[in-house]
């Protein structure tokens, strides 16, 4: 199936709108006040903290997670037979509700990025990091046999074909 | 497990526990803090940089660095020190203290004037210096005690040390603010296989909660007093955001 750039991105704005008002008080507060400097002080103190300790999460990184034996759907099963069915059972199901939220989340950074900044440059994000397509294109071919039904494969079908 | 043993972890490791600097939480470590490449991680660590070891620790350390809990030093003096949160944190601990004493003599009158009024009292937590979340439990712990104090203060003994209005404040949005940092240390901190396979996925979120998050649910220190037996979750908050024109595009969109 094809289906034109603005129509998936038309969808994307509509799935991620859903997702937004649903998760988020971002739309539903109107009392919010300004923190204290020293407080939004503390947020960048710790934002940097965590760059120096775990560095920039990229996309290749998350992918190399994604497809580790310990969080992948096909890996898991190493594991499922390593520790049991129950155990490993669980550890796969919440391997793909994280790696489903985590997808999600950065589908939703870049697509406010994207839409932001208006270039439709589709492959690199402002700060020149490869995205989407490698990440979209593993997970589609990763899920498409399988897991026709799970949020991740609807998302990168969308992303991908 | 071809994945994992290109960065030295191997099948027996999957069994072995994954703490404080066990190899196997070494391994782990230096997938977190180098993709895995031995070389840079020796790197890193040469140059004062951080060096593989269990997630929660390295979470820990993140966690402390921010608030200057964990201490840099350069030719034996201390450089990384943060005044807003340290004058506020010794303050707090000395108020903690007094009431909270070894002995207990002290914490027994406290509780004793509490329950006169049909209020609760409780032990505050003292952090201790290695698991530096401790301190934002502290804070949870000091905001649910607040009405306790404040009255204990006022009413009962005046010489309890009780921290200013402002600084409960500032205690209030502090608190917030690392609300999520304190949940990826706990997040992270079991003793688990999988731990260390889930905690960069918790370091995405984290990330990405942090550049996106603008709304903090602040406890809301000006609201009429609150039993110090309410559980933190139904304490009264009040939303804040560091971005004033996010919070006026909410008025717009209300």
């Amino acid at each position: 199936m094809m289906i034109s750039r603005e129509f998936s991105w038309y969808l994307s704005l509509t799935c991620l709108f859903s997702y937004h008002t649903h998760t988020s008080s971002y739309y539903t507060s109107h009392t919010h006040r300004k923190l204290d400097d020293h407080a939004i002080t503390l947020i960048k103190r710790y934002k940097n903290s965590l760059e120096e300790y775990f560095g920039d999460v990229t996309d290749d990184r998350l992918l190399a997670f994604a497809v580790n034996p310990i969080l992948a759907t096909e890996g898991c099963d190493d594991i499922q037979v390593l520790l049991g069915e129950e155990e490993g059972d669980d550890l796969k199901n919440r391997a793909e509700k994280l790696l489903a939220e985590s997808i999600l989340k950065i589908a939703d950074k870049l697509l406010t990025d994207k839409s932001s900044s208006g270039n439709g440059d589709d492959n690199e994000s402002p700060n020149g990091m490869l995205y989407s397509f490698d990440v979209y294109s593993c997970l589609y071919k990763r899920y498409r046999n399988t897991h026709i039904h799970h949020p991740l494969y609807t998302l990168a079908r969308r992303r991908w074909e | 497990m071809l994945g994992l043993e290109r960065v030295g972890i191997e099948m027996e490791d999957i069994f072995r526990s994954v703490n404080d600097n066990c190899s196997t939480a070494v391994k782990a470590g230096r997938l977190i803090v180098a993709g895995g490449d031995e070389a840079l991680a020796a790197a890193q660590k040469a140059e004062g940089g951080p060096k593989p070891a269990c997630d929660m620790h390295l979470g820990s350390l993140a966690f402390g660095l921010a608030l200057s809990l964990v201490e840099r030093r350069r030719g034996g003096r201390v450089i990384n020190r943060w005044a807003p949160f340290q004058d506020l944190f010794k303050d707090l601990k000395k108020m903690v203290n007094y009431v909270s004493d070894k002995k207990n003599k002290r914490f027994h009158k406290y509780k004793e004037a509490l329950e006169g009024i049909q209020q609760t009292a409780f032990l505050i937590s003292m952090p201790n210096s290695t698991r530096v979340a401790g301190a934002h439990i502290m804070m949870q712990e000091a905001l649910r005690s607040k009405g306790a104090l404040t009255y204990y203060q006022s009413c009962k003994c005046q010489e309890l040390p009780i921290i200013s209005k402002e600084q409960w404040k500032l205690l209030a949005q502090f608190e917030a603010v690392l609300r999520p940092a304190m949940k990826l240390c706990f997040d992270i901190q079991g003793d688990r296989v999988e731990i260390a396979g889930e905690s960069v996925l918790a370091l995405v979120r984290l990330k990405i909660e942090y550049e996106e998050e603008e709304v903090y649910e602040v406890v809301d220190t000006d609201a009429d007093a609150w039993d110090a037996g309410t559980s933190f979750s139904s304490l009264p908050t009040i939303k804040m955001t560091p971005n004033t024109a996010r919070s006026l595009l909410d008025d717009d969109i209300s």
